[in-house]
């Protein structure tokens, strides 16, 4: 399982993995703008799609109310007065509901002032009951005459009626989902003009609506539902226009305005599926395709100074700038009355002061608005943006993907400030760093692969040096090993001085040299080399050292017989074909009779006591080729016969071949004159000799092949 | 150390044999691209193919893992049946030859003409 999910973020896979993220996120983006809230019954594809597009409306949502939150509106001269009836209203009058003549008074008192209009944010379903016919009504039967006076005055409702009339008045309702006692199908609402296709499939509906009594609905200018739709408990956007029972109906504010500037009607301009604007009088307001407004609210408390209490209007003491030509709103703020509600500025506030906030905003012309084509700017710039981000890892870091976020938030301050247009910042909050992170951990997980794989080759190529170190050491432990030592022979001899030396090259081990006694008289050596290196040529030269010695020992018979007695049983075993060229001599040390065979290996030389040196070739019918290269030879014996004084040098051609770092070859023609003008005694100081010159001429280089050098000095005793 | 196919060689009686010049030393470090470089040659010479002549008159030294590369090779060709010869040796290389009695391995001539001539018969 962890398998699949990293072969999921491999380098392959990283980048369709970042795409198809970003069409995910993208996709569910769109769905989350998808307005499904005007749909009567959701049904289970729309619920799920709201379901998975809530974190991106969420987010947007905070991040359209953090436009607020930074920039707040500014209102610059109010054109509404809200009276509100207040804590102390209340407090004068009386306990809420007052009777209805009062707030006839209350009308009568604002409407001296000439108001452009006033609208009432109190609903007033039922008939009230404190007018003198009900109070008539609860009289003890004794008190008839009264009951009868009281019957004769007008009731609170007829003396509100009365008000109503006598300014230009709106009565605002609720719109209900469900029935109740209160609620009603429909109110006297004013027909709205609609140009284009009929919007009652987009705009809000509400089945039921509780409205004010049809006397007091017949009395005023005009009526309005005060209905806002929550989003998350907050408020964000106000319906012009919404339908009650199938009837399109107009929201408070824009029915205020129709009702001060005296027009007709209220008109919609509407395309398939949306409601563009709505106007009146010489105001058009673009509106959301359901006829909604984004509201740009401003502090609550830059409306204080439009706000005067309802108890100071009555007693004569309001400013009347306060309400001569303004759009009046009665409204409850009471504590416990009032129905409050959140702003995108996180402000809980009336009801009341939301729709002046309204009010404010259509004269401001400060609507907020997100046409389709921000939409679309939005995603065309995310792809865009995206896609270029994961073509140009690993090449993209924090940073740009900051830059990129930083420059949208900036876009759409501006766009919010100067064009009051809402940009959707948060969907690339959400998207890019998701993308980004994808990429992150595919890269990340890639060269963690690399390095491992990496980590593995490293190893292996150390296992394998250690390997080939491991064969070169036990090839020069073999070559080396088995080499004997002069003290073996020369223990108190005096007949004969021997010294030997041997440096192997560094991956070679081919050489070899031996010497024994084979009885009293009789000293036996040999100097080889195998044709090949490494740990084979290792194991042929003990091989051959090894068998040399036991035929030597064991057959008494002169060397070319040995020679050829070694060549059948090496031919036998050899595998890796290889061959070894070899001298091998038999010197009765006494006589100083010398008894050698040559196969295919340089001659040995032969420095005389006077100086003289010369080569001990073989004769015609001695000596053969190197052992191991024919099946069978019938190698042939060469016999000398030293002098007192007379020294054997026997060497292998790494002493004539090795080279100076130029590349030149030491040469025979050297050594021989080294031996020659050899001044030091012994053998061991013509060993040493050789091996100076030799050094001097190779200067530091390594060498190629391996050096052996063998001298044996004859010096009998004089008789 | 490298190898070069040089033109044919017709003998006398119209027969003709490959030539490959060998130039360069053949010592420890060079013996297994001289035995990789002769390889393909020697898979071709066998019976009834063309003898294989390889000229030597380029080559300045040889040691005894070279030899080995040659003995391999004479011995392959032998097993199929093929002809094969060296020609034109230097004096180094002749020496080398001499000490080790490589002549009782390869056939041994002065010239690639007179390898020719003797192995198309």
């Amino acid at each position: 399982m962890l398998e699949h999910l990293q072969r999921l973020f491999t380098f392959g896979a990283g980048r369709p993995l970042a795409m198809a993220l970003l069409a995910v996120l993208i996709g569910l983006n769109v769905v989350s703008e998808h307005d499904i809230a005007s749909a009567d019954a959701p049904g289970i594809a729309d619920t799920a799609l709201r379901v998975v597009g809530s974190p991106f409306r969420e987010t947007r949502q905070w991040w359209f109310d953090g436009y607020q939150l930074i920039s707040p509106r500014q209102p610059a001269h109010s054109p509404v007065t809200i009276v509100e009836i207040d804590e102390a209203s209340l407090h004068e009058i009386g306990q809420w509901p007052w009777p209805r003549n009062r707030m006839a008074k209350l009308i009568d008192v604002i409407g001296a002032h000439t108001p452009a209009a006033v609208g009432l944010d109190i609903y007033m379903p039922e008939a009230d009951g404190t007018s003198p016919g009900k109070v008539a009504d609860n009289l003890p039967p004794e008190q008839g005459t009264l009951a009868a006076q009281l019957r004769r005055l007008p009731s609170h409702d007829e003396q509100l009626a009365a008000a109503l009339r006598r300014v230009p008045s709106v009565l605002g309702a609720a719109g209900f989902d469900f029935q109740s006692i209160s609620t009603s199908a429909g109110m006297r609402t004013r027909p709205l003009v609609v140009k284009g296709p009929d919007p009652l499939s987009v705009v809000r509906r509400y089945p039921w609506v509780l409205a004010s009594l049809p006397e007091l609905q017949a009395a005023a200018a005009g009526q309005a539902l005060l209905s806002v739709d929550l989003s998350e408990n907050i408020v964000r956007r106000i319906p012009l226009v919404v339908s009650i029972n199938d009837q399109l109906t107009s929201g408070l504010a824009m029915e205020m305005l129709r009702v001060a500037t005296n027009s007709s009607a209220i008109e919609l301009l509407t395309s398939p599926q949306s409601i563009d604007h709505v106007t009146v009088a010489d105001l058009t307001v673009p509106t959301q395709p359901n006829g909604d407004i984004w509201l740009h609210f401003a502090r609550e408390q830059a409306g204080v100074g439009r706000t005067v209490s309802a108890a100071k209007v009555l007693a004569g003491q309001a400013d009347p700038d306060l309400l001569t030509g303004k759009l009046v709103l009665i409204g409850l703020t009471g504590y416990g009355l009032a129905d409050r509600r959140v702003t995108a500025l996180r402000e809980n506030v009336p009801g009341i002061e939301i729709q002046a906030q309204v009010i404010e905003s259509l004269f401001e012309g400060r609507v907020l608005t997100r046409p389709w084509w921000i939409k679309t700017s939005e995603m065309l710039a995310l792809v865009l943006f995206g896609a270029f981000f994961v073509y140009v890892v690993p090449r993209a870091s924090a940073w740009l993907m900051l830059g990129f976020l930083g420059v949208s938030t900036g876009v759409g301050h501006w766009a919010f400030l100067d064009h009051a247009l809402l940009v959707d910042g948060a969907a690339a909050v959400l998207t890019l760093p998701l993308v980004f992170g994808s990429l992150m951990v595919s890269s990340t997980i890639e060269v963690r692969q690399r390095n491992r794989t990496l980590a593995a080759e490293q190893q292996q190529l150390k296992d394998q040096a250690l390997v080939v170190a491991g064969e070169l050491s036990a090839a020069r432990r073999i070559q080396l090993g088995s080499l004997p030592r002069p003290e073996k022979v020369l223990n108190g001899e005096t007949r004969f001085g021997l010294a030997a030396f041997m440096e192997p090259a560094r991956d070679v081990g081919g050489d070899l040299y031996d010497f024994f006694m084979i009885d009293e008289r009789r000293l036996c050596f040999i100097v080889g080399d195998v044709s090949g290196k490494g740990l084979p040529a290792s194991l042929f030269m003990a091989v051959t050292k090894t068998l040399t010695q036991t035929i030597a020992r064991h057959v008494d018979a002169p060397p070319g017989r040995i020679a050829e007695l070694a060549n059948e049983a090496l031919v036998a075993e050899n595998p890796e074909n290889l061959f070894v060229t070899v001298v091998l001599g038999i010197l009765d040390v006494n006589s100083g009779a010398l008894a050698l065979v040559n196969a295919g290996h340089d001659a040995p030389l032969r420095r005389r006591a006077t100086g003289e040196v010369d080569h001990l070739e073989s004769p015609p019918d001695a000596g053969g080729p190197p052992l191991c290269m024919m099946d069978a030879f019938p190698y042939g014996t060469q016999y000398e016969q030293l002098q007192p004084g007379d020294t054997l040098c026997l060497i292998t051609d790494g002493v004539t071949e090795a080279m100076s770092p130029g590349g030149a070859i030491y040469g025979s023609e050297r050594m021989f004159g080294v031996i020659a003008q050899s001044a030091t005694p012994g053998a061991q100081g013509l060993i040493d000799e050789l091996r100076a010159d030799v050094a001097v001429h190779v200067a530091g280089a390594e060498p190629s092949d391996d050096m052996t050098l063998l001298v044996i000095q004859w010096t009998p005793p004089v008789s | 150390m490298q190898i070069i196919e040089s033109p044919a060689l017709s003998a006398p009686n119209g027969k003709s044999a490959r030539v490959i010049v060998v130039s360069g030393r053949i010592d420890q470090s060079t013996a297994d691209l001289f035995d990789k470089a002769l390889k393909p040659f020697l898979d071709t010479c066998r019976n009834g193919e063309a003898p294989l002549i390889i000229d030597f008159s380029g080559v300045d030294y040889i040691s005894s893992v070279g030899l080995r590369v040659l003995m391999l090779a004479s011995r392959q060709v032998k097993s199929q049946s093929g002809r094969i010869a060296i020609a034109a040796l230097t004096p180094v290389v002749a020496e080398v030859f001499q000490i080790s009695r490589f002549n009782l391995v390869f056939q041994v001539f002065a010239t690639p003409d007179a390898a020719a001539a003797a192995l198309s018969v």
